[in-house]
């Protein structure tokens, strides 16, 4: 019988906690998150992860973030961590941003937007800016409540919509199958890949390799 | 039926301001300087417009005019209320009510100074007329509160009736006797037909099951009676439950259940101050959502201090007003968008929780680190 073992998720936004609580879902009986820290962007994350590292000895952490503009996730590590990553700490970088990870299941998004699935992007990581092609398909959307929440009203300044957490975590929870999307997304594919060996508990007292 | 513009002059402690509403309205500002008056001139009206309501009581509820009229008054400037709507069928409403004081100093009255209507920019009503010149007397009531006058714009009319009113600190009242979650329960359910009324519980209770660890379900007891009592049911332990009246619960848990009951019912106008307190910031990041999810056509004008609730991305610019106190005295009421630097770094990214959060700090409490 295994134990549950304990972690802290830090993610940028509500949206990439929904998704690493979906994807941590597939393996129920293998974690127990005890908090989840950040919902502040990724200066948060970038400021904070040497400390998660070495907090790492005590307990697992699960870390999302977005690549965004940067050229790539092994750059962008190096960047914010120096040291060595502690084998506790899962790092997981989105290409180029969560939202891809959403276009990657298009069956599933096609049938939550109302719209065919052909039409949406097949190689979701390579999106330059994957939040406006999502909106942009939302646009095709016949579900006039679904534009209404995801996509801001017309001559605002706001990014998205007055209720695009709500809308877009009820697509994670209900619709959306990790396992499906990670054959489009090879950052998700690598990310679930990870999540399936991590085994925190295991090597909880080994120190950092030099 | 939707608030479109609003202009007041000589409300309580506010400025002469101009605004252009939204369907969502995020008032953001100190401590005292000027949002709850600023909501309240909302809860006045609806207490002109409520059935039994009417402007003597709304106004002796506050004092009289002394009590919402600013002062100084060396001339007799009438306090002016005016409104603009636009209905689901696109015709566009104005609404203007003027207020001064008559009479001596041993029989002051207040009376309409003078009453609009506009409809599609026709007027309807335009006080003081003939009648009023014969009758002053009729000066002490508005056509607004009288089914008599207002026929031909009962929409105004029933706009401020249907408009709805939450503040913090509900449950010591609760135990006093005056339970504001329980009735706003009971209202929200009430004459609703049997499909309705499931499908709102269900969503009442979806939101405590989320937000409220161990939340089970709600119960009405004595639906017929004049006061029916709700009680929410917790688990207990393994396999057992608890049943706990409203005076019983948690602040947060009261708080919650009254919130989302107020934001369910079928307002036309909503009014909510600090819908953060007592709830834990992981459900607040959450609420900016939940007003658009569950509020349905009801307009939302809420007051907050809370930067989880602001940090929503979802909010725009348009939607914040900020009370900025200057330091002549009277505060500025404006909408974030239109401040030309916060205009500027939310286009560099920054989001209106961060930009107009930082304004509310008072000028002065870095004097809090020099009191000994």
């Amino acid at each position: 019988m295994k134990t549950a073992l304990p972690i802290i998720l830090v993610v940028e936004d509500l949206l990439s906690e929904g998704l690493l609580r979906r994807m941590l879902s597939e393996y129920p009986l293998w974690y127990d998150i005890h908090a989840v820290l950040g919902h502040e962007g990724y200066g948060f994350i970038k400021k904070r992860l040497p400390a998660f590292n070495r907090a790492a000895r005590r307990i697992g952490f699960v870390v999302m973030t977005d690549l965004d503009q940067n050229p790539c996730p092994a750059l962008l590590l190096r960047q914010w961590l120096p040291e060595a990553l502690h084998p506790n700490l899962l790092f997981r970088v989105a290409v180029r941003e969560a939202e891809s990870w959403l276009l990657a299941h298009r069956k599933g998004l096609g049938r939550f937007l109302g719209i065919k699935p052909e039409v949406i992007p097949s190689d979701p990581d390579a999106e330059p800016d994957a939040k406006a092609a999502l909106l942009a398909l939302t646009r095709q959307s016949p579900h006039a409540e679904l534009r209404r929440a995801l996509l801001p009203a017309a001559g605002r300044r706001a990014a998205v919509g007055p209720d695009y957490n709500g809308a877009l975590l009820r697509f994670v929870y209900k619709v959306w199958k990790p396992t499906v999307a990670a054959r489009h997304s090879e950052s998700l594919r690598r990310a679930l890949h990870r999540l399936e060996c991590y085994h925190p508990e295991a090597i909880v007292e080994a120190e950092p390799q030099t | 039926m939707r608030l479109g513009k609003v202009e007041f002059s000589r409300w309580k402690n506010l400025p002469s301001l101009r605004l252009d509403l939204q369907p969502r309205i995020l008032l953001v500002g100190p401590n005292a300087s000027g949002k709850s008056n600023f909501l309240d001139v909302f809860r006045f009206m609806h207490e002109v417009c409520r059935p039994a309501g009417g402007l003597l009581p709304a106004l002796a509820n506050r004092l009289g005019l002394a009590g919402v009229r600013q002062r100084p008054t060396r001339t007799n400037a009438p306090l002016q209320l005016h409104f603009a709507f636009e209905d689901e069928a696109r015709t566009r409403w104005h609404y203007e009510l003027g207020m001064h004081a008559k009479g001596g100093p041993r029989s002051p009255r207040t009376e309409v100074a003078y009453e609009r209507v506009l409809r599609n920019n026709r007027l309807l009503l335009n006080r003081p007329d003939a009648a009023d010149h014969r009758d002053p007397e009729r000066l002490s009531v508005t056509c607004l509160e009288s089914p008599l006058a207002n026929a031909s714009f009962r929409p105004i009319r029933d706009f401020f009736a249907s408009t709805g009113y939450c503040q913090p600190a509900g449950k010591l009242a609760a135990a006093e006797g005056s339970d504001a979650a329980s009735e706003a329960i009971v209202s929200l359910l009430n004459g609703l037909p049997k499909r309705l009324r499931t499908v709102r519980l269900r969503q009442l209770e979806s939101v405590l099951k989320s937000a409220v660890p161990r939340f089970q379900r709600l119960e009405l007891s004595d639906a017929s009676a004049p006061r029916p009592k709700v009680e929410a049911h917790f688990a207990v332990g393994k396999a057992g439950s608890m049943r706990a009246s409203s005076d019983e619960l948690s602040e947060g848990t009261y708080r919650l259940l009254h919130l989302i009951s107020s934001v369910l019912a079928p307002h036309q106008l909503l009014l909510v101050e600090e819908p953060e307190a007592a709830l834990g910031p992981a459900v607040i990041r959450h609420l900016a959502g939940i007003f658009h999810r569950l509020g349905g056509d009801t307009q939302i004008m809420l007051s907050s201090h809370s930067a989880e609730l602001l940090a929503d991305s979802g909010i725009d610019a348009s939607e914040v007003v900020l009370f900025l106190p200057q330091s002549g005295g009277e505060a500025r009421v404006v909408v974030a968008g239109e401040i030309p630097e916060i205009k500027a770094l939310l286009e560099e990214g920054l989001s209106v929780g961060e930009v107009v959060l930082p304004r509310t700090a008072p000028s002065r409490l870095q004097e809090l680190g020099l009191i000994p």
